[in-house]
């Protein structure tokens, strides 16, 4: 904003009163009044109040000034007052103790230190009749100015869609019996290098029917390297990109600008309405957020995805031998997949289990499956491995109980013969 | 509630001892006859060898991993009769008579094998201490009925004289012999099942008890080829089945002595 053409044009007024005493109160406010009826200003800004009231020997009196000088004044005239109010480091009290009780409306703007980061927070303390958003909200001081960071707002979902979709994966849809519901949201755990990547942007690449449009967001990846690892399949990620049905978008979240992409996320949601939406992954950002604030983000990003019908895919990287209850926000979703890699015979093998499809039958075998030129292929399912979710996988074998049947006894390992 | 197929499974067994009965003894279409010797083979090689190598294999797993001894006179039971088939099948393709003797005695040994894994196996459980006079009155009256029975093959009594018209008294009092104690295993692994309830030995006494009753139709056979010999190489093949499905019974559990970890 040009303020020096505004104040040139007659639209704004500058007003520096340094040194305020008591007993020049009155003429500053005669002042200010008679500036607002010239100007027909609709907007009020004292900066700040905190330091007027300061002049002030008894608080009574400033507060008298603010609820019947100010106060009726504005609101006769209609103008919109904006009082800053100090408030000191670790001190609960705002400004001089009454700004917020003769308030129509308190804004906080704090900041803490997140994880080695300044973060702003805006907190909506009164609104006079109107109901606000209970939660802390987020901002920044940029190029335009405050921008403060929209919470992902989640939405009734009375529409619950009976349609399955694909995964863009054959071997997993004939497991899934038919794919997933649209609307819903798939979680895809695992390891570092079990495919999981691969697995979402072949769920965007290969799934979109005519009209569709698809998103992925990536918090490890920047947009050339999803485009290189999904050509390298031949999907040719490039072309749905140009045409304007993929968008790729990548941020390297950190706490203070967390809020800003999950905000741009709800945006692209709502704006470019994808049909499918992947998230990669989801523990980039846990990493970087408060628990409660992390599930609560994630439960609007699934509400909001199935309110739009946007089937959203998650992947997430656990460790050793998780299961999905170790993955907090796993309840939040629909269909739960877990990618392993199982060595055996000196050799990596990929496993593949689906944990959980709701409202829908599954196929809850351990199957085989394997990343070559065309993607993630789904194979068979493990006959010669058991134990392989525990972590600790052994080959299988009928020798155990073939023994007890015989023996009345669990198979012990015995003598020196073998 | 026993399931129908369960019930179909049972009664396959007097089944096989019926059909062995009214094409052998009672002599209904008698002058039915097909007789090959490659066919015989075949069905020697692709089901009885076969099926004898799945449950050779596990038992010597299974043997090397406990070192029970019943499992491995189980095993080396089933092994037996298996190669003597193959043999005898071969040696068929010659000589059917030679063939024939080979083939009895791999089952006279292999039901020795296997009557010798049941009691071990059976005295493997609990001691019992019911029925202790009904059982002494069964066990020696079956052995008087067994020995009567071979006093009359012997003396070719009028009674049986339609029985076995084809081999030699040995080769039927072996085949006889065979049948008795392919039967008394049978019911020693039925005895254990009883306790265990393990599918495992269910399938495994069925198998027996089809396999005693083949070889009851082996004995009832009047002629090479006749339906009675069928019956007996169609029981040895359902035999065969259910030895499988002994095997394919076993949990597949994790092997304690075959670990693969994992790098996950």
């Amino acid at each position: 904003m040009d303020f020096e053409k505004m104040e040139q044009d007659g639209l704004f007024r500058f007003m520096d009163f340094v040194t305020v005493k008591e007993e020049g109160i009155d003429e500053i406010l005669t002042t200010v009044v008679a500036e607002l009826d010239s100007l027909k200003a609709r907007r009020l800004v004292i900066d700040s109040f905190s330091a007027m009231a300061q002049a002030f020997s008894r608080r009574i009196e400033a507060r008298i000034v603010l609820h019947t000088v100010l106060g009726r004044m504005t609101r006769l005239n209609d103008v919109t007052t904006m009082l800053i109010a100090e408030k000191q480091l670790g001190s609960k009290v705002l400004g001089g103790g009454m700004e917020e009780f003769v308030a129509d409306a308190v804004v906080e703007l704090t900041h803490s230190l997140e994880r080695g980061y300044l973060v702003r927070n805006l907190d909506i303390v009164k609104m006079r009749g109107t109901r606000t958003t209970r939660s802390r909200l987020h901002y920044d001081i940029g190029d335009e100015g405050l921008v403060v960071y929209t919470p992902l707002t989640p939405y009734p979902f009375d529409n619950v869609s009976g349609e399955k979709v694909t995964t863009g994966i054959e071997g997993l849809d004939k497991m899934l019996r038919g794919g997933v519901y649209k609307g819903s949201t798939i979680l895809v755990m695992g390891e570092s290098g079990t495919g999981k990547t691969t697995s979402a942007l072949q769920f965007l690449a290969r799934a979109p029917a005519k009209n569709e449009k698809v998103l992925f967001t990536s918090y490890e990846e920047s947009p050339d390297e999803l485009l290189r690892h999904g050509n390298s399949f031949g999907w040719k990620l490039s072309e749905l990109v140009d045409s304007g049905k993929a968008k790729l978008m990548s941020f390297s979240p950190d706490p203070s600008i967390i809020h800003k992409i999950f905000s741009e996320i709800g945006r692209e949601m709502v704006e470019y309405k994808p049909s499918r939406l992947v998230v990669d992954s989801l523990t980039s950002l846990e990493r970087v957020m408060n628990p409660d604030e992390f599930y609560q983000t994630i439960r609007r990003l699934v509400s909001l995805g199935k309110s739009r019908g946007i089937t959203v895919l998650a992947t997430a990287r656990t460790t050793e031998g998780a299961l999905p209850s170790d993955f907090w926000v796993s309840s939040l979703t629909d269909v739960i997949l877990s990618l392993r890699q199982v060595e055996s015979q000196s050799r990596l093998r990929r496993a593949l289990v689906v944990f959980k499809a709701r409202g829908s039958p599954l196929d809850s075998s351990i199957k085989e499956f394997e990343i070559n030129q065309t993607g993630i292929t789904v194979e068979e399912r493990f006959t010669d491995l058991e134990q392989i979710l525990s972590g600790s996988a052994r080959r299988s074998t009928r020798v155990e109980g073939w023994s007890e049947a015989f023996t009345g006894r669990p198979q012990t390992k015995t003598g020196t013969d073998r | 509630m026993i399931s129908i197929a369960r019930k179909l499974e049972i009664a396959s067994v007097p089944a096989i001892g019926a059909l062995a009965v009214m094409f052998g003894l009672i002599g209904f279409a008698a002058g039915v006859e097909w007789e090959s010797a490659i066919a015989e083979t075949i069905l020697n090689i692709a089901v009885i060898f076969s099926v004898s190598l799945v449950v050779v294999r596990i038992s010597a797993k299974s043997f090397l991993a406990t070192g029970s001894s019943n499992v491995l006179l189980l095993g080396l039971a089933v092994f037996e009769f298996g190669f003597s088939a193959i043999l005898g099948g071969f040696i068929s393709s010659i000589d059917i008579a030679e063939g024939l003797e080979m083939y009895i005695l791999g089952a006279l040994f292999s039901s020795g094998l296997h009557l010798a894994s049941g009691v071990l196996t059976y005295r493997g459980g609990p001691v019992r201490r019911t029925h202790l006079r009904l059982r002494v009155w069964f066990s020696y009256s079956a052995t008087a009925v067994f020995v009567l029975f071979l006093s009359f093959l012997v003396l070719n009594l009028p009674i049986l004289s339609s029985i076995s018209q084809i081999g030699s008294f040995p080769e039927r009092a072996l085949i006889a012999t065979v049948v008795g104690m392919l039967l008394a295993s049978a019911f020693f692994f039925s005895r254990v099942y009883s306790r265990s309830h393990s599918p495992i030995l269910y399938w495994y006494s069925l198998a027996l008890a089809t396999t005693s009753f083949a070889f009851f139709a082996f004995f009832a056979t009047q002629d090479n080829g006749d339906l009675a010999t069928w019956t007996g190489i169609g029981g040895l093949c359902l035999a065969s089945i259910y030895f499988l499905k002994s095997v394919l019974a076993a949990p597949k559990t994790p092997s304690t002595n075959k670990c693969v970890s994992s790098t996950r």
